[in-house]
């Protein structure tokens, strides 16, 4: 259930973050040939900010959608959010005024809507991602595997000539994928990269040759 | 292992993908399909801002059976030569846009046989920062060929024939250089004065002029300027002192220079001897032939007389007439060129494309030599301006023409653009776009009178609002150039009146702080010093202090005058935008 939730969260984020992604190059497209104003933080033009968050979004997008490790997909996410706040810190800080609806004024006039409503959808998908990013980052520490490190004394496998991984499958029947984990993982549990199956990693007991 | 991850990839994510896609590209083809009103916008704007416009001046033959000319092309402009007779229209060479303003490329005239004509070129070596080698191109008069390449020195001006084998060109440090063709066809160098006359031109008035076979006279700020080549002696003949002297001709039957001078209180007519002594000075023109276009009640009337002492004839024109300001030739008056039988201007129809016009002045027929475009307006419906009289608060009466749009339905409400004087298609686009155009017929932009710009657009304004299917919440100003700073005054006195406005490469931008979210739209070109850095600083300035979105349009490769197809085009498609968005 816990698995699920996520999946559905790097889902979602995936699905938001490409359609940003889209809209922002859709909305350069949109309004070739006009010249669009500095954005007041990072002094580039807006088109070139478009560009550059465009092509990061789609990139993240493409990882929530397509890769395999959780971890990997919440960090992006949360880095993306918490960029995306510090830049609005910057904004305010930077005395922006009038608001940054007008910087977003070509977004908007690409699809049809008031520069406001683009700012707070903007609004509505960088505070879920935040937010929820951090809450399935938290969530994901409590509930890390918590088995006792091996004791090296008394580990079950020789001390010499030592495979350093271990290969098995899920154990999943739809999804059997092959994955590899340190031999230190040995007993205790993962989860599936691919179907989120938690699983046991085998042990191995190793004679000493005489 | 890969198989699995394309099944899966296939199965469940990619559909994700497109999904997203198709609804993101979906609601952009249905804001596109839905937002813009006027059907075939683009197509349209794309059509009337592929006019291709006459540039510079035209020089026809004495006959008036040739012309060359200078008109855009796709990417800059060309140099045109026209036989009147075999209707055919040659491209002898073509400047691109870019940098063009670096670069010398003008037209230099007919000789005096009519069997030659010339026009220079910059070449590609470049000499000094800034300055390239040139060329004279001198070309057969019949058929438009070239006859013979002759270096020039750079900053070349002006050139005169003084016999149908040798020529005189002054540059604009004030050299002057004779060249003269061989027996065997070749040209030579026959004289040479470098920096006859300390300082440069202080304008580049048309005004070098052939006084004898062996002697030339031109214009220098105020002054009148003499070489006799035989002699090599170069004095200055007329210093205005207390006027202006806007030009002058020589009359080598007379042997009397006409100089046309003004002040404060008009225009005055001096003629000289060969020596500079003054034979007459009068405030009447007593020229013997001319054409003089007026404006009557908003409709283009020449008035052309080509005989001492025969009456004028009076040729009403029905479209548009592009003012020309050029050489003084064989006389004109606002430009208008007479030549043989015939008159030479550059104009329009009601809806026809900008052309180069020859009207006959014997039978009284009209026929287009160029046209700004090889096929008619697509999608265009023509609309006849309305046109009517005004008095401007200072007392002042002038025409003023007004475009409604091609569709009104009785009750709706449209918006309207409102301005002084401009060329362009701009009447055609915004009547098609849904917008009405009313416009101050002011004849010309260096008149002096152009400075009560605001005077004359509030007295149309005054008049247009009575019109009951003009919305008055949507009332535009349109400017171009200097008179954006009218403009600018305008809007600082009545902010609350105008929805926006329309600033077409300006001098000036108007003050946005009194001005409650207004529209704005600019075009310009990026190659102008100074241009890109004042423009986007005022963007970002009204972005970020009163979050007004200014819709900003720098053409890359462009200075203050656009000068190809490519980028009128350009601008109409994105003002076009713009006003089916507002």
């Amino acid at each position: 259930m816990q698995t699920k939730t996520i999946r559905f969260f790097t889902n979602s984020a995936g699905v938001l973050l490409l359609a940003v992604g889209l809209a922002l190059f859709m909305a350069n497209w949109a309004s070739a040939g006009l010249t669009q104003p500095h954005d007041p933080v990072l002094r580039v033009s807006m088109r070139n900010l478009f560009w550059i968050v465009g092509a990061i979004a789609l990139v993240v997008a493409m990882i929530c959608l397509f890769g395999e490790r959780v971890w990997l997909k919440i960090t992006l996410i949360l880095w993306l959010a918490v960029n995306l706040l510090a830049y609005q810190i910057g904004f305010f800080l930077k005395g922006g005024h009038a608001g940054f609806s007008v910087y977003l004024s070509s977004l908007a006039e690409a699809f049809g809507i008031s520069s406001i409503a683009a700012e707070l959808i903007l609004q509505i998908i960088s505070t879920y991602l935040l937010l929820a990013g951090c809450g399935f980052l938290v969530f994901k520490w409590l509930n890390r595997p918590k088995t006792t490190r091996p004791n090296t004394t008394t580990r079950p496998y020789p001390a010499t000539s030592l495979p350093m991984t271990v290969k098995f499958s899920c154990i999943n029947p739809a999804c059997q994928q092959h994955i590899v984990v340190d031999l230190s993982w040995c007993g205790r549990q993962t989860q599936c990269p691919a179907c989120g199956t938690i699983l046991q990693v085998p042990t191995f007991t190793f004679q000493n040759p005489k | 292992m890969i198989n699995n991850y394309l099944k899966r990839v296939v199965s469940s994510h990619m559909g994700l993908v497109l999904m997203v896609f198709s609804f993101v590209i979906g609601w952009r083809v249905l804001v596109i399909t839905c937002s813009h009103t006027p059907p075939h916008w683009r197509a349209t704007a794309k059509g009337i801002g592929s006019t291709a416009w006459f540039r510079d001046d035209f020089y026809p033959n004495k006959d008036g059976t040739c012309v060359v000319f200078s008109q855009e092309t796709e990417k800059g402009v060309g140099i045109f030569f026209c036989n009147a007779g075999s209707e055919k229209t040659k491209l002898l060479c073509e400047q691109k846009e870019n940098g063009y303003s670096r670069q010398r490329f003008g037209m230099l005239g007919w000789s005096p046989d009519d069997k030659l004509f010339a026009y220079a070129v910059p070449l590609d070596r470049q000499l000094n920062p800034g300055q390239r080698e040139e060329q004279i191109v001198v070309c057969d008069g019949l058929s438009g060929e070239t006859a013979a390449k002759i270096p020039a020195e750079p900053g070349l001006t002006q050139i005169a024939w003084l016999s149908p084998q040798s020529f005189a060109y002054l540059t604009y440090n004030q050299d002057v250089r004779v060249w003269r063709q061989k027996t065997g066809g070749s040209w030579a160098q026959l004289y040479n004065y470098p920096n006859i006359v300390s300082g440069k031109l202080e304008t580049i008035e048309n005004s070098f002029t052939t006084t004898s076979k062996n002697s030339v006279a031109w214009q220098k700020g105020n002054e009148i300027w003499t070489l006799d080549f035989s002699t090599s002696a170069c004095k200055k003949i007329w210093e205005s002192t207390t006027n202006q002297l806007e030009g002058f001709t020589y009359s080598k039957e007379t042997r009397e220079y006409h100089l046309i001078c003004s002040d404060e209180t008009g225009w005055f007519f001096v003629d000289l001897d060969p020596q500079g002594s003054v034979l007459d000075m009068t405030r009447n023109g007593k020229q013997e032939r001319y054409a003089y276009l007026r404006d009557e009640a908003g409709t283009n009337v020449f008035y052309i007389k080509t005989k001492a002492d025969s009456q004028p004839t009076r040729v009403v024109w029905p479209g548009a007439v592009e003012d020309h300001r050029g050489p003084i030739g064989d006389y004109i008056s606002n430009g208008k060129y007479l030549y043989g039988d015939y008159l030479f201007f550059t104009g329009d129809l009601p809806g026809r494309p900008v052309g180069l016009w020859r009207y006959n002045i014997r039978n009284g027929i009209s026929r287009c030599l160029a046209s700004g475009l090889k096929h008619p307006f697509a999608y265009d419906r023509i609309v006849l301006p309305q046109n009517g009289v005004i008095t401007n608060a200072l007392g002042e009466q002038m025409s003023y023409h007004v475009w409604e749009p091609v569709k009104v339905d009785a009750g709706k409400k449209y918006p309207l653009v409102i301005t002084q004087t401009t060329y362009g298609p701009n009447n055609l686009l915004l009547a098609q776009e849904g917008y009405y155009f009313a416009m101050v017929a002011r004849p010309y932009w260096n008149d002096k009178t152009v400075y009560n710009w605001p005077a004359d657009v509030m007295a149309l304004y005054e008049i247009m609002i009575k019109n009951p299917n003009i919305d008055t919440n949507r009332v535009f100003l349109f400017a171009t150039s200097m008179d954006t700073s009218f403009l600018r005054q305008l809007v600082s006195e009545k902010p609350d009146l105008w929805r926006g406005a329309i600033l077409i490469t300006p001098e000036a931008v108007p003050k946005l702080s009194s001005w409650h979210n207004p529209k704005i739209f600019i075009v310009a070109g990026a190659n102008q010093a100074g241009e890109v850095d004042r423009l986007t600083k005022f963007q970002d300035t009204a972005a970020a202090d009163l979050g007004i979105p200014v819709k900003l349009v720098l053409q890359k490769g462009v200075e203050h005058i656009s000068r190809s197809v490519a980028t009128e085009r350009a601008r109409t498609v994105q003002l076009a935008k713009f006003l089916v968005e507002n």
